[in-house]
């Protein structure tokens, strides 16, 4: 490939005085551009408080883990389990949305989750218990 | 206007991202209104269509937005990795377009006065804006981020992904082929100096 003729003095003048010309004249961004662009900032801001306020999983499972005990450990509780106790958690703790109910309950449809939560509330409202400071889902 | 003017000229780009990580939305508009013009002029020269360079740039943008979380401070100017995100925007939309076209839509018929006509009817800043429209679009390219991004060759080369050398090369060209345009008719540009 040939290299090109350099631009003489007086040409490279010349150019970068169009160039300087065209360059304060280019249009500014429109308002409904930059309103759009910040609509985008705002609702990827939502998304990550959403994902930053949101308990890790290895956090939720942790949770469930000791709920699952602790309900084993009263005894009086002989239907409750570790998926009660997720479903239990997941409304206590707001994961009301159902991709995150299914994902913490092993549930593959709202059907199993309503299922679940009729069976093991039959054993809540016979149940008379204390966590030691307050109820749960309060 | 909605907002004319960089609030925060004093903080850099790398706090900016930062703080719009941890939710402050002051910070994305300080950094729409310092980066997004040059996003959009970019996007503007090398697709020459508004309503695509608009289109092209907020995609930028929410790139920008939804790597906030992840950036690494001082790994690169946020602004060289923005301009990089927009020119392969730019490239693939124009990749895709040049397929699509190639084989069964006809060439239009440009009936528009070329460059050199449109000198005595148009100013000086749109002859050049339609004789810059007519160079590669790697020429294009390069040449604008020289000149109207104020990039250094070694910014441009990591945002082309080419060596400095290759930026040289692509903005001597670039200028040559200006020249060769423009200049012959500078008397009918008005330019006099």
């Amino acid at each position: 490939m040939t290299k090109p003729d350099p631009l003489t003095p007086e040409e490279e003048i010349a150019l970068r005085a169009l160039l300087d010309e065209a360059r304060s004249q280019e249009a500014a961004p429109s308002d409904a551009f930059l309103a759009r662009v910040l609509e985008d900032a705002a609702q990827v801001a939502a998304d990550n408080a959403v994902v930053r306020d949101t308990p890790t999983e290895a956090g939720a499972l942790g949770l469930l883990d000791r709920l699952g005990r602790m309900f084993r450990g009263f005894g009086g509780l002989p239907g409750a389990s570790v998926m009660t106790a997720s479903v239990l958690f997941g409304l206590a703790f707001g994961y009301t949305g159902p991709d995150s109910l299914f994902e913490l309950t092993g549930f593959s449809d709202a059907a199993g989750v309503v299922s679940e939560l009729d069976t093991e509330m039959d054993v809540f409202d016979t149940a008379s218990f204390d966590f030691g400071g307050g109820d749960l889902l309060q | 206007m909605l907002m004319a003017f960089d609030t925060e000229p004093e903080t850099d780009d790398d706090v900016l991202i930062r703080r719009f990580a941890a939710g402050d939305q002051n910070a994305a508009r300080a950094l729409t209104v310092r980066l997004s013009p040059g996003v959009l002029a970019l996007a503007r020269r090398m697709l020459r269509n508004e309503a695509e360079a608009e289109d092209v740039a907020q995609e930028a943008m929410l790139r920008l937005w939804k790597m906030a979380k992840d950036w690494e401070p001082g790994r690169a100017k946020v602004s060289t990795w923005l301009y990089r995100v927009t020119q392969n925007l730019c490239t693939d939309r124009l990749r895709r377009k040049t397929t699509s076209n190639m084989d069964d839509v006809p060439e239009p018929v440009d009936e528009s006065p070329g460059a050199a006509d449109q000198m005595q009817t148009k100013s000086r800043a749109e002859a050049l804006t339609t004789a810059m429209a007519d160079l590669p679009e790697r020429q294009r390219t390069a040449l604008h981020l020289r000149h109207f991004e104020d990039l250094s060759n070694i910014e441009i080369a990591d945002i082309m992904d080419i060596s400095v050398e290759a930026v040289e090369s692509l903005t001597g060209r670039a200028k040559r082929g200006l020249a060769d345009k423009l200049l012959k008719h500078k008397d009918r540009l008005g330019f006099t100096s």
